[in-house]
């Protein structure tokens, strides 16, 4: 995913590859959730030691999703695109 | 091919053709999320087209240079909590691709069911749910979810901390709801907590 966004006029490459930057840092989020779910969580010291197996099961979850083929009413919905004006989003959206 | 643009839309053709490339680059994440939202795989791909066609429609308050991914998130997380208050996830839960994807961690004695997993984190409060989600699978930073929530960085941590120390006591005890009538409580739990969520959203994410 962080590949497709460097495509980008060089203008933009540095502010999306600091922040867009897919799996590459789940591990050290996750390291760093592990500390705040001690402090904040309270309680249940099991829940301090056993985190690695689901927090990666979360990753998992989350993973296998991404790395699905796009059903084909996705790429529909992408090829009509083009047809529908933008502009429509002022009366949607506010 | 025009250079003639409809009354009100501002974007360049290379404008559009840049945003849709990003959009249908962050689609797969929005499945994702979506899907650990709401549970049920259709209910999600129909909310993640909902967001494609707001996002589209609002592409004119997307900033280039910044991050796709989390602007459209914002979207989808609006787009789910509209959804919810007009009743229509109820905590659902498709048990059979579930199954399909659940898994065993390599020399686990007991295996963490994935469908425990995703079952547990439906159980949530949506906001302890979608902090998890952003920080915990997405990859987001502390501060980046706080973005996107429109909440303080700090309740975002804290919201991330009691979500896992909820899911670890669930799955160390066994004590997560089976089907969807004890879901039928957690959802109502969740409608409870609406309000105050939907009180910090917007498509702009605050500072």
């Amino acid at each position: 995913m962080a590949r497709c966004v460097l495509r980008l006029p060089g203008w933009r490459i540095g502010l999306l590859a600091g922040r867009d930057t897919g799996s590459g840092t789940i591990a050290s989020d996750m390291a760093s959730t592990d500390e705040q779910g001690g402090n904040h969580g309270g309680g249940d010291q099991s829940a301090r030691r056993r985190p690695p197996e689901w927090a990666d099961g979360l990753k998992q979850l989350y993973d296998s999703v991404v790395e699905e083929a796009l059903p084909d009413s996705f790429k529909d919905l992408i090829d009509r695109l083009d047809a529908i004006p933008p502009a429509r989003g002022r009366d949607t959206s506010q | 091919m025009s250079g003639d643009r409809p009354s009100g839309d501002t974007r360049t053709a290379a404008e559009k053709s840049d945003f849709k490339r990003d959009l249908t680059a962050v689609v797969p994440h929005l499945r994702a999320f979506a899907r650990g939202l709401c549970g049920r795989p259709d209910l999600a791909d129909d909310l993640v087209q909902e967001t494609m066609l707001k996002a589209w429609a609002a592409q004119d308050r997307f900033e280039p240079g910044t991050s796709m991914r989390a602007w459209t998130f914002v979207i989808l997380r609006n787009a789910y909590l509209t959804d919810m208050r007009r009743n229509r996830f109820r905590g659902e839960y498709d048990e059979g691709v579930a199954e399909r994807i659940l898994t065993a961690p390599a020399g686990q004695e007991e295996p963490i069911h994935l469908s425990d997993l995703h079952r547990a984190l439906l159980t949530l409060p949506a906001e302890r749910r979608e902090a998890l989600l952003l920080v915990g699978a997405g990859g987001f930073s502390y501060e980046e979810a706080a973005a996107i929530c429109g909440c303080a960085v700090g309740t975002i941590k804290s919201r991330v901390g009691r979500a896992r120390a909820t899911l670890s006591e669930m799955l160390a005890n066994g004590s997560i709801p089976r089907r969807a009538s004890d879901d039928a409580v957690a959802h109502t739990a969740i409608l409870e907590e609406l309000d105050a969520v939907a009180g910090g959203n917007g498509v702009s994410s605050r500072p």
